[in-house]
């Protein structure tokens, strides 16, 4: 991908459900495995890149 | 890290520009030291309108992912590297809000880091800005944080929440003074072994020296008093502007 990249609020709305979609779990789900030390690598890709779409569309 | 804007604050694209600059710059410090087959990249939300960009090494699925690190060729520890930036006060320079630098052990089954190097620009207040958590075992710990009457131990009971040593925050010199990725990855390769490439000291002595250089630089605005008077015991000439800023007590202070 482009070192820098800009999306629109839909599109990283979009992008965030289609990365919880790949590891078949809500974000609750996801939060609380992640707080619990149980994902496995891939799993552990998506819930950062979600953390970080949340930041960025933080009010 | 910081890049200083060349025309008007927060022109169109001016932060997507310098986080790009950023990306590039990890990307160019890490690969230096360490095998890096995917670059850092930024990602921003829409116009610079929220002033937020998040960096780390991210796949075309957005996936931000770790970087594997070798031991004698054998595939062994992962590292995680995201950097969170925003405008600074004066909205010319990117300054970081959050950092994380985590490193865990490179098995499908171990999420657990073993250690974590992190910063929070506007952290909660019993929490350094700047702070290591080191995760392991140790009762003494956990005895001693299920003991103190403190606001965390409070919630931690309310939570009926189990007492870590990875939740003690080891205080690290607040905003100025934290270690760089360059300490991580020279601490990595001295005492763990990682591979390095050749002339990685280099790039990691390049690296320190920038960011030193850069956090100083930010120091100096906290203490402009202070830097004017060692200036002048050295023998420089330092004219006191007529309205000399503020000390920035908030980061002199700070925990």
């Amino acid at each position: 991908m482009a070192t820098a990249t800009s999306m629109s609020h839909e599109e990283l709305l979009q992008r965030r459900q289609e990365l919880l979609d790949q590891v078949h779990m809500t974000y609750e789900e996801l939060r609380d495995r992640a707080l619990a030390y149980t994902l496995r690598p891939e799993e552990r890709d998506v819930y950062e890149a979600v953390r970080s779409i949340d930041y960025l569309l933080r009010d | 890290m910081s890049s200083a804007a060349t025309a008007n604050a927060r022109p169109a694209n001016r932060l997507l520009q310098l986080a790009e600059e950023f990306a590039d710059a990890l990307t160019s410090r890490v690969s230096r030291v360490v095998n890096l087959t995917t670059p850092f990249s930024a990602i921003a939300a829409g116009s610079d309108t929220k002033g937020r960009v998040s960096i780390a090494v991210t796949d075309a699925l957005l996936r931000q992912l770790s970087i594997p690190l070798t031991v004698n060729g054998t595939r062994r520890l992962l590292l995680f590297v995201k950097i969170q930036c925003c405008w600074d006060r004066s909205s010319d320079y990117l300054a970081v809000d959050q950092s994380f630098i985590h490193v865990r052990i490179a098995d499908k089954y171990r999420d657990e880091p073993l250690f974590r190097y992190e910063f929070l620009r506007e952290p909660t207040p019993a929490v350094p800005a700047a702070h290591l958590q080191v995760h392991g075992h140790r009762d003494e710990f956990v005895y001693l944080l299920l003991t103190g009457d403190t606001p965390r131990g409070r919630r931690r009971v309310v939570k009926d929440s189990v007492a870590r040593l990875a939740e003690f925050h080891f205080p690290l010199g607040g905003h100025r003074f934290r270690p760089c990725l360059e300490d991580v990855l020279e601490a990595l390769a001295n005492e763990f072994g990682i591979d390095v490439k050749d002339g990685w000291r280099e790039a990691i002595r390049e690296g320190r020296e920038e960011w030193r250089r850069m956090q100083l630089r930010a120091a100096v605005r906290d203490a402009p008093r202070d830097v004017a008077e060692v200036l002048r015991s050295m023998g420089y000439e330092v004219i006191d502007p007529a309205e000399p800023p503020a000390d920035r007590l908030d980061r002199l202070q700070s925990f």
